[in-house]
């Protein structure tokens, strides 16, 4: 692990990356800005998203979560953090240039935590299937564990 | 600064001092509390934090109707269209569109079954399949990021034609959303709706060709489950009855190279291939079946049956309404043998010839017949073994006359009083047509197993009359009468009465109910009294007036 920050709206925001592990900018946000480590892209990702607060609660992931997920157990909801266990179920779907496939059930944990100041916010933490393995688990949680924000 | 649980409490406390009620209860579930929220949720992720936005589509099955718009969550604010959405609801109806062409089509063909039962399947007022379309949403992304999900994990797509606005709370959730690896073209949902995707992952817009296949392949998927002859399929992708069910797909899909494949043993190792692989280390393929069959030594009992399987099995291989209608009547039949088997007796009247001989060869169909009663059964299976020459069934409606056709569906049905309502609607040269028509006598011999009503019907057609229904009815009655007098003394003649009748037969009447209901008139005449029988057989083959 080597030790790295992001310039978040809210200030410094320093954690611990995995050699040779960067966060790249994701397109897909709205407003503010995304960046994400994904070495496993069907897996999961760590993500630090930052910019206006809405959206980027607490409140709001686990919105969406209950909205799309078929099973979804708080496991923690403490101080700045909110852990999640998400149970998506399968389905058996026709996949380009593969035929039916099935979908396995996918069972995701999730562990996010938040901070916000005057309308605006950072998310920081990550989503993992439970089938990745040990070592990008124990990745995902170290960068985790290692989120600090500085204030300027 | 403050983190959430500050925040939390601070708002708590704001609460607290603006209204001295109890304090809230929900802290992480709570919906937005004003439209000023509503609207900066809606900025911020293309409304997708507000509450319980989407829903995964298995708790919605058959709310979206085919090409049907969605409907936003009552109650819901009217949302703005987000960036893009005129663009995808624009594809989503082109997609119905060319789907559609590819149906018409489809119906339009005469030289393939399959391709035309399919058709018949996914048209009409009610169709027994349903297809709508899935379109990537114009805020995919935006939902994905929000979730915290990888760039290219998943896509968000809309079902229907409507890309449907987020619900305002988490009780109302727009249906139809599906959540699927960017790859996926389509799904089924329930147990009859097909979903397509109209554009490949490349944008490109799928084929015709590519909308029919996959229309015929989905269509035996749904067919096959509604059957329940490969069981396991539902539950076990590693299955051999998974295996069967999709081969059977591959193999009638008509289109595409497994159907351009003349040579049935090629195209069977064709779609092997194509499930296993020739590999465990082979990416293609079903990987579930795939493992299943290379992990396990050669002769095992699965891999064998694997390979002894050649040709596509179970119930209706053409994606026939017509069997599926059969099928779907037997099942109130065994319940309530009487009424609901007329119904299974008009099924079988719209068949052709190849499906009863389907139907009549098939193991689970069987069963469902016997599980109707003998009686039923009887009737039933008599239907079935009509006769398949071409003789049989080109002759039995040549001018294709609707007025016809529904005779013959009122005959199957049995109800005297629809049936004689059929006949009388025929025109003179319709019933001209049928009076000594080989074919319609052969239809009702296997259609009508009950000698009275049976009788009753040869006299109506043979002597182009309704009344003559009636009329054999009464004849018919008395001599039944006339049987049980002969527990007292026993007539030396015929009874007024039963002379009576028999002059209110046609000449017609009297010889088909003489020869071509025999079980009904040794039943009915020939055991009545010599003195009785003697003269009005006489009468009935046209050797004595009555």
């Amino acid at each position: 692990m080597r030790p790295a920050h992001v310039e978040t709206v809210l200030g410094r925001l320093e954690l611990l990356l995995p050699d040779g592990a960067e966060l790249v900018t994701d397109p897909g946000v709205a407003d503010g800005e995304m960046l994400a480590w994904a070495p496993q892209p069907e897996l999961g990702a760590f993500s630090v998203s930052h910019g206006p607060a809405a959206g980027r609660r607490a409140e709001d992931l686990l919105a969406l979560e209950q909205g799309f997920g078929d099973e979804v157990e708080v496991e923690g909801d403490e101080d700045d953090e909110l852990r999640l266990r998400v149970v998506t179920l399968g389905s058996r779907d026709l996949v380009e240039g593969r035929g039916h496939v099935e979908e396995p059930t996918r069972h995701e944990r999730l562990r996010f935590r938040f901070w916000e100041d005057d309308g605006e916010a950072v998310r920081a933490g990550y989503r993992l299937d439970e089938s990745a393995p040990e070592e990008l688990r124990a990745a995902f949680e170290r960068m985790a564990d290692s989120l600090r924000l500085e204030a300027p | 600064m403050i983190g959430r649980r500050d925040r939390e409490a601070a708002a708590a406390e704001e609460r607290e001092q603006a209204t001295p009620a109890p304090a809230p209860a929900a802290r992480v579930t709570a919906p937005p509390q004003s439209p000023q929220q509503l609207l900066a949720l809606q900025g911020q992720i293309g409304n997708a934090a507000v509450g319980r936005m989407l829903q995964r589509h298995e708790d919605h099955d058959g709310e979206t109707a085919v090409a049907e718009p969605q409907q936003a969550a009552p109650g819901a604010p009217a949302a703005a269209k987000v960036p893009g959405q005129a663009a995808a609801e624009a594809d989503a109806a082109e997609t119905i569109t060319r789907i559609g062409k590819a149906v018409d089509v489809m119906a339009k063909t005469d030289d393939n079954p399959t391709v035309k039962n399919t058709a018949q399947l996914l048209r009409g007022p009610s169709p027994r399949v349903s297809f709508t379309p899935m379109t990537p949403r114009s805020d995919s992304e935006t939902i994905r990021a929000a979730r915290g999900q990888a760039v290219g994990s998943v896509t968000y797509f809309f079902t229907g034609t409507t890309q449907p606005a987020l619900g305002a709370t988490p009780a109302n959730p727009p249906a139809g959303t599906l959540e699927k690896g960017p790859n996926v073209m389509g799904t089924i949902r329930g147990d009859s709706t097909i979903i397509i995707r109209g554009r490949d992952t490349g944008g490109s817009w799928r084929t015709e060709e590519d909308f029919k296949h996959t229309l015929i392949h989905e269509c035996s998927h749904i067919l096959v489950k509604a059957y329940g002859e490969h069981p396991d399929t539902k539950t076990d992708a590693a299955s051999f009855d998974r295996y069967k069910d999709e081969f059977r797909a591959y193999f009638v899909q008509q289109f595409g190279p497994y159907a351009e494949e003349k040579d049935l043993d090629k195209r069977a190792a064709m779609i092997k291939k194509h499930l296993i692989g020739t590999s465990l280390a082979d990416t293609q393929g079903y990987t579930l079946l795939r493992n299943a069959y290379w992990t396990l030594p050669a002769g095992d009992p699965f891999r064998v049956s694997i390979d002894n399987h050649k040709r596509p099995d179970g119930f209706n291989l053409t994606n026939s309404i017509r069997l599926d209608r059969f099928f779907t009547a037997l099942g109130p039949a065994a319940t309530d043998p009487y009424g609901a088997v007329d119904e299974v007796m008009v099924a079988i009247a719209h068949m052709t010839a190849a499906e009863r001989v389907e139907a009549r060869s098939s193991a689970m169909i069987k069963g469902k017949i016997e599980a109707c009663g003998a009686d039923a059964a009887k009737r039933i299976f008599g239907a079935l073994d009509a006769p398949t020459k071409s003789e049989y069934t080109g002759g039995l409606n040549p001018g294709k006359s609707p007025r016809i056709a529904k005779l013959y569906e009122e005959l199957a049905r049995g109800n005297a009083e629809k049936l004689q309502d059929a006949y009388t609607a025929l025109s003179a040269d319709e019933r001209a047509g049928l009076q000594f028509n080989a074919a319609t006598m052969v239809y009702v011999d296997h259609n009508i197993p009950g000698q009275r009503k049976r009788a009753c019907v040869y006299a109506m057609i043979t002597s182009r009359s309704a009344t003559q229904y009636a009329a054999m009815e009464r004849f018919l009655d008395e001599c039944f009468f006339t049987h049980i007098g002969t527990y007292g003394d026993a007539p030396t003649e015929i009874p007024g009465e039963l002379r009576a009748a028999a002059k209110g037969l046609t000449l017609h009447s009297r010889l088909a109910l003489y020869k071509m209901v025999e079980d009904a008139r040794k039943s009915h005449v020939d055991n009545l009294p010599p003195a009785v029988s003697k003269p009005l057989l006489l009468i009935l083959r046209g050797d004595a007036d009555p």
